[in-house]
């Protein structure tokens, strides 16, 4: 379950302050699939970077599986991510001179697994996203759908219970944007993830559980 | 994969960049080794000409001032604890151009033996020497230098004496058996005496530039020397005496300006590299800030990012520094070598071992300071921020 109770997030830019996020409440439970909308600059990002550990709220808290994240420090931060989150962006972020295995294998290098545990991790999550045969490829060899699936299977590798993607699919056509929507959706369906997507793609809605709208920091429940 | 295939990957990355700063890593290293080890060309010029039992006697206000009369050598010979003496003459000659120095000395054949004993001259071409009216002997870098080989005739022009040319016949080799020794060109003194025969009223043969002077004990060094300065004080040729020691490093004291030169200008070569690696290590960071926010993302800690990446800095340096030292190892002890002779000066280097452990720690330092401000810069990255660049 993902809380966000009185969530504000204030940046400040010289005199001026911006108040990305205002007033924030919010409840995901456990295994949904929700998207993120919005115009730009309405605070999807901000909203995503709160929720997933990467940035600590002006003020109100956030607390994820009742692990209140506020109060932790930067490396305490960090171990909870890299135990807990997936990540996914709109544009892959794959280490170029890594391989695809060794790109979802990175996050590993976290762990205490073994050599043969890491490999067995890494194929598994590779089989999950359909790249099985693509292991040895690097990034300039592979499509650009092919490398967003790389990167959801780096972010699944860890077996984290949250997954987050910044417009997934906004460097993709229709047909691999609707695959990786299928996959995530799938992720959700079969290992029980719960998946937070900031996305302006009209079709994701035919794919998540719920929508939450943002305008100007300020959530807008719309009811369908 | 593990950690160590991310930095090597990150090093394979850019691979002409990786390999020209290895190599102005190593250059400017084996630089530094060359410049910390210069003053051991001193040292080993002193150690090597040093006899602990030889003076050296010349005219009191320097060599090249004025010389001194021949019979001086006899009046020597006879002291107390003196148990050898021979004389060499500064000819002056050269052989084609002025620029071609090499020292040139007439020699008194009979006495040259005893008087030079360590350089132990083979007693066969040493009688050749004694008969042969012009026979020289010559080290072998003046040979290679002019091309020239046993059984050779060679004219030498001087402007001291007369401007007298002389034709040599070349008998032999001056033995080895220090750095002086290679470039000596020796003739018997017999016939510089008759070539000057012509000047005679200006006594023109009766002249030495100095002595060479063997003492029993190195305890007595110090009451000959203030014997044989005593002795000609109130002359019309006063002398100065000292041992070989002192004359060689007073002779060599003259180049203390140039080797500290030489020295600034080796640390700003290394302080100019550490600018440029310094540069290319930040270049490297930044292009992969993106990866860099990625891995923060992800989980890993500060901490990591900054070994991950200072990593990087000190594999290079330290690969560079390798490639400095082991050749400037080999390179700076040639003398050792038997191809010594082809070498020309850098023989005259003796590189010890702690000098190769100093240049990987110049190195290792060259690598911090290059790699520390990027990698720490890059740990300290705000990943919302860097995110928001990238995403
Ligand atoms: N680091 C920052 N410093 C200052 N202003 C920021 C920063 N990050 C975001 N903002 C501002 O906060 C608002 C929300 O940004 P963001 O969350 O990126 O919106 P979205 O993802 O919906 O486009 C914008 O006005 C943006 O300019
Ligand atoms: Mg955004």
């Amino acid at each position: 379950m993902i809380t966000l109770q009185q969530v504000s997030r204030v940046y400040r830019r010289g005199a001026d302050e911006v108040h990305a996020l205002e007033q924030i409440n919010l409840a995901i439970p456990d295994g949904t699939f929700v998207a993120l909308m919005g115009p730009s600059g309405s605070g999807k990002s901000t909203l995503l970077s709160l929720i997933a550990g990467l940035d600590q709220p002006s003020s109100g808290n956030v607390a994820i599986n009742g692990q209140m994240l506020s109060g932790l420090s930067e490396d305490q931060l960090a171990a909870w991510r890299a135990a807990h989150v997936g990540f996914v962006f709109q544009f892959y972020n794959l280490i170029p001179v890594l391989s695809a295995a060794e790109n979802v294998e990175v996050p590993l290098l976290l762990t205490r697994l073994s050599k043969a545990a890491r490999r067995q991790h890494v194929e598994t999550a590779l089989q999950i996203v359909g790249l099985a045969d693509r292991q040895h490829h690097r990034p300039n060899q592979l499509s650009g759908g092919e490398q967003q699936r790389v990167a959801i299977a780096r972010a699944v590798v860890v077996d984290p219970d949250l997954l987050v993607a910044d417009e997934p699919t906004g460097d993709l056509d229709a047909k691999n944007a609707d695959d990786i929507l299928d996959l995530l959706r799938r992720l959700k369906n079969e290992f029980h993830k719960t998946i937070v997507m900031v996305t302006h793609d009209p079709r994701a809605e035919r794919y998540v559980d719920q929508t939450f709208h943002l305008d100007k920091g300020v959530l807008v429940k719309k009811e369908e | 994969m593990s950690t160590w295939t991310l930095i090597r990957r990150n090093l394979g990355r850019n691979r002409a960049r990786t390999v020209l700063t290895t190599l102005a890593v190593a250059f400017s290293i084996f630089l530094v080794c060359a410049v910390i080890t210069l003053p051991s060309v001193r040292t080993s010029i002193l150690e090597r000409t040093m006899n602990a039992r030889r003076l050296v006697v010349h005219h009191k206000f320097g060599l090249g001032y004025d010389n001194l009369p021949v019979a001086y050598a006899q009046r020597v010979r006879n002291l107390p604890h003196v148990t050898a003496v021979t004389h060499l003459t500064w000819f002056g000659g050269i052989y084609s151009e002025a620029k071609d120095f090499f020292p040139n000395y007439a020699v008194d054949s009979e006495t040259i033996e005893e008087g030079l004993s360590e350089y132990q001259f083979d007693p066969v071409v040493l009688d050749q020497f004694k008969k042969i009216r012009n026979s020289a002997l010559v080290g072998v870098r003046t040979m290679e230098k002019f091309g020239w080989k046993i059984g050779d005739e060679v004219t030498l022009r001087n402007s001291v004496w007369f401007n007298l040319s002389l034709m040599f016949k070349i008998i032999g080799e001056v033995p080895n058996v220090n750095p002086m020794s290679a470039t000596l060109f020796l003739f018997p003194r017999q016939y510089f005496e008759e070539a000057l025969r012509p000047y005679e009223q200006f006594n023109a043969g009766g002249w030495i530039s100095m002595l060479m002077v063997m003492v029993d004990k190195p305890e007595n060094l110090k009451t000959v020397i203030t014997t044989i300065d005593e002795q000609f004080r109130n002359s019309s040729h006063p002398t100065l005496t000292a041992t070989q020691y002192e004359f060689t490093a007073n002779y060599l004291s003259s180049f203390d300006g140039i080797i500290q030169v030489v020295m600034l200008v080796g640390f700003l070569v290394v302080a100019s590299i550490v600018l440029i690696a310094a540069n290319t290590a930040a270049m490297s960071v930044r292009e992969r800030i993106g990866e860099v926010a990625v891995l923060k993302t992800i989980g890993f800690r500060r901490r990591t990012i900054f070994s991950l990446l200072l990593s990087e800095a000190l594999l290079i340096a330290v690969l560079g520094g390798l490639l400095g030292v082991i050749p400037a190892y080999v390179v700076l002890n040639a003398g050792k070598s038997s191809w010594s002779p082809f070498l020309g000066p850098l023989t005259l280097f003796l590189m010890p071992v702690s000098v190769m452990i100093q240049g990987i720690f110049i190195a290792l330092f060259v690598g911090i300071l290059a790699g520390v401000i990027p990698s720490r810069g890059a740990a300290r990255l705000n990943v919302a921020t860097a995110l928001r660049q990238i995403a």
